[in-house]
């Protein structure tokens, strides 16, 4: 058990990054200020966002208190936590215990296979429980609060916190483990877990939205007078498919035996699924990892087949063949943008009928205002496509392989000419998924439809550039797994704030022409000089930061 | 020198770590000769490591030239670096790609003519025994096939300078003795190869003239002969031995 302790307590500080952070504040004197600064940015950043949501929270609590329904707060963020565990639990998995090389090395060390597989989940269990905790806590505290709650509420919804995440974290990692297990006997065994993963969390997705509506597909009217009546219990009614989610809301919002008896029961369900998991885990997961590598050889080669390519090209094919193959780069940097959109169909499609209608009334009356509605829509695509990893970590990506690209003679305005095109396609066909199924689902007119293509289009580029130059600036090239590339690396952030930023240079001054009455082609106008102006400057920043910042870049 | 053309110059060489505190070369002067092996020995952390990956480009100097054929490698990098055939001293390759799809990355990036490409290919994979593993993923590979692929893609352009760092490390002995082959064929062709190593025998039986690094600064250079006189030993080990004895 001692043993387990220490791997857990590395783990935990190797993985959160404070070694690292160690580290980098020892090494000079700046990185401490620069750590301090960062700090106190990223403290005042959540403050400001936990007290938007607090805000919002307290609205819908005042309306269900108005009805009579003040446990309809907490019930209803069990739900969107258990289910935010469980989509964002099946990407941790993913990237924690399925994308690192160091369970291989630890698997050479004396620990035992439950011991490793329990280690790497219990940081997937922190990370899931701290970032459940950000979405509950508030709401919790504004029904206890409100409702004078005594202190065994505080103490049950405390364990429940604790235990919240069990479930659907098992769930999760059941179902990874049984994928990676199908998928390990595959050459592209990477590519199809991950599609086969994405295509998983879609399928929870559609289930919850179709589950939903179960909710209402009783007649409206009917069911509102039995609601408002009193008649028709609302925790049944939202949790009837979902008892681990019935339990612990029941938990949460019955006082007295019957509050204690829930919890009892939502703690023994909740060991009882970690358990099946822990024997899951101990059975396959050193397994799945160790067969994972290995040579299996192919085909003799045949040198007919060899073909030559110009060098941008070669850099353009060499990303999207590393993108593609790494499960932890696909799903971040292209499935979420590409195929996210597209999610939103058989979404829409399994929504209640009634939901669709109020979707399509809403949209008719956002109507009368076609040309701000199409900016907004072309500001909605384009942040969509300019949240793109796979830009603001090109240089960081190449890690120990970066060697490569400073022995190869082709200067760095090449290389990046290279990396530059394969990011900005993967922004194209974010742009082209967004906006067919803003399409699917708005029916826009078609001059709209294309204004937003061909905008969101070339508009794409600059942000591009602007992350790309980010990663040049800073690149992340010290890293032991591509999860730390990707997901543990500032530059993602800092590129998605900043393509906010140019997007809002782009879209806000002619949404405001178009709100107060200016001709639409004036407006229009506006905003391609603005795009061009920004693609022109950004691309020729992006070329001299190349050539200046490659020569200086060391792993 | 005068009159001799010089495949690699090096001319007072300098690079500090820790801000100028540790010099890892320092001001290093030095002479390559075309058709020549070039052995490159030291003890650890006497900046070979350091010196090959200021040759190759990876890192900048402090201060001093590095000429490749006289094409400098800090003002003229690109045409330097055409004339490299880099073999690091740790495999590290895109392992997400197969071995043919970086072998054609390479060749790309190298603007390595189609026929050229494939016919040393063919004949380096053969020559490797790597034929029939070449279509998997990188990282499938051991240590020794990584290794035998990179040198694959540093003779793919066939280089004027072949530089390897510690290139007999994880090979099995018969790669071993195919790359020592290799080398040896390599500067027959009129070509250079400059290479680091900790392995003595191989040093004293393959090379032409070797130079003792230690402490950053080249404490000996010449053929095994010129180096037996100046230390009065017999043995290349004897003579590592005696001068980075020294200052320790």
């Amino acid at each position: 058990m001692n043993k387990f302790i220490k791997l857990l307590k590395f783990q935990f500080k190797y993985k959160i990054g404070l070694t690292q952070l160690k580290h980098y504040t020892e090494k000079k004197t700046i990185n401490k200020v620069i750590a301090a600064f960062s700090s106190v940015g990223a403290l005042i950043f959540v403050a400001l966002m936990l007290f938007t949501y607090s805000m919002l929270l307290m609205v819908i609590f005042d309306s269900a208190k108005i009805i009579g329904m003040p446990e309809l707060l907490p019930s209803l963020l069990v739900i969107a936590g258990q289910l935010m565990v469980l989509v964002l639990g099946m990407l941790y998995v993913f990237s924690i215990m399925f994308s690192n090389k160091d369970v291989e090395f630890l698997s050479a060390m004396p620990f035992k296979p439950g011991q490793i597989f329990l280690s790497m989940f219990s940081i997937v269990y922190i990370m899931e429980l701290l970032s459940v905790s950000i979405i509950l806590i508030p709401g919790f505290a504004i029904f206890g609060v409100n409702t004078g709650a005594d202190f065994t509420f505080w103490i049950k919804t405390f364990i429940i916190l604790l235990f919240f995440p069990m479930i659907p974290l098992a769930i999760a990692t059941s179902l990874m483990l049984l994928l990676m297990k199908a998928t390990n006997r595959f050459k592209h065994k990477e590519a199809i877990a991950t599609i086969s993963g994405f295509v998983l969390i879609t399928g929870f997705m559609v289930g919850n939205s179709y589950f939903s509506t179960s909710v209402s597909t009783q007649n409206n009217s009917a069911f509102m007078a039995n609601f408002l009546s009193g008649k028709i219990d609302i925790i049944d009614v939202l949790t009837k498919n979902f008892p681990n989610i019935k339990l612990a809301m029941k938990a949460i919002t019955l006082p007295g035996i019957e509050g204690v008896l829930s919890l009892i029961e939502f703690i023994l369900l909740s060991l009882a699924f970690i358990l099946i998991t822990y024997f899951l885990g101990s059975k396959f997961y050193i397994k799945i990892i160790q067969s994972s590598g290995g040579i299996k050889h192919g085909k003799a080669l045949s040198t007919n087949k060899i073909k030559a390519t110009g060098p941008v090209m070669a850099y353009f094919i060499k990303e999207w063949r590393i993108i593609l193959r790494t499960g932890i780069y696909a799903m971040n940097g292209l499935f979420s943008i590409v195929l996210g959109p597209i999610m939103l169909i058989p979404i829409f499609f399994t929504s209640s009928k009634s939901s669709a209608s109020e979707f399509a009334a809403l949209f008719e009356q956002l109507k009368f205002n076609l040309p701000a509605l199409t900016l907004g829509i072309c500001a909605i695509t384009l942040f969509i496509a300019t949240l793109n990893p796979a830009a603001s970590t090109t240089i960081s990506r190449e890690g120990t392989e970066f060697w490569i690209s400073k022995v190869i003679p082709q200067s760095p305005v090449v290389q990046i000419k290279g990396k530059f095109l394969a990011c900005l396609s993967i922004s194209l066909l974010s742009v082209i998924t967004t906006i067919c199924t803003a399409q699917f689902i708005l029916r826009l007119p078609l001059f709209n439809f294309i204004f937003i293509l061909i905008f969101a289009l070339i508009a794409c580029s600059p942000a591009v550039s602007l992350s790309i130059i980010v990663d040049l600036l800073r690149p992340k090239l010290i890293w032991g797994s591509p999860t730390e590339a990707i997901k543990q690396n500032a530059n993602v952030l800092i590129g998605m704030l900043l393509s906010i930023f140019i997007i809002a240079i782009f879209i806000v001054p002619s949404l405001l022409l178009v709100l107060n009455g200016v001709s639409l082609w004036i407006c229009y106008g506006l905003m391609a000089l603005l795009i061009i102006a920004a693609e022109i400057t950004l691309r020729k920043l992006l070329f001299v930061t190349a050539k200046n910042r490659y020569r200086n870049i060391y792993r | 020198m005068k009159g001799v053309v010089l495949l690699l110059k090096i001319n007072n060489l300098s690079k500090s770590y820790s801000r100028g505190m540790k010099p890892a070369v320092d001001n290093l002067n030095m002479t390559v000769k075309p058709g020549e092996i070039f052995g490159f020995i030291g003890p650890n952390g006497a900046g070979k490591t350091t010196t090959i990956k200021m040759i190759t480009g990876i890192l900048n100097p402090d201060s001093g030239t590095i000429l490749i054929n006289g094409k400098d490698m800090v003002k003229d990098d690109i045409e330097a670096k055409k004339l490299i055939g880099y073999v690091p001293d740790s495999p590290e390759i895109y392992e997400k790609l197969s071995g043919i799809e970086y072998l054609e990355f390479i060749g790309d990036v190298y603007d390595v003519p189609v026929d050229e490409r494939k016919k040393n290919i063919a004949y380096y994979l053969d020559m490797f025994e790597l034929g029939s593993a070449a279509n998997d993923q990188i990282k499938s590979f051991s240590h020794g096939m990584r290794q035998k692929l990179v040198l694959t893609g540093a003779l793919l352009h066939n280089p004027k300078l072949w530089i390897l760092d510690e290139p007999l490390v994880g090979l099995d002995p018969r790669a071993a003795h195919l790359l020592k082959e290799q080398m040896r064929q390599h500067c027959k062709q009129g070509n250079t190869v400059f290479f680091s190593t900790h392995v003595l025998e191989v040093a004293e039986k393959l090379c032409d003239r070797i130079g003792i690094i230690h402490q950053g600064k080249l404490v000996a250079v010449g053929t095994l002969e010129e180096l037996k006189a100046q230390a009065s030993s017999n043995s290349l080990e004897s003579i590592f031995l005696e001068i980075t004895k020294k200052d320790e």
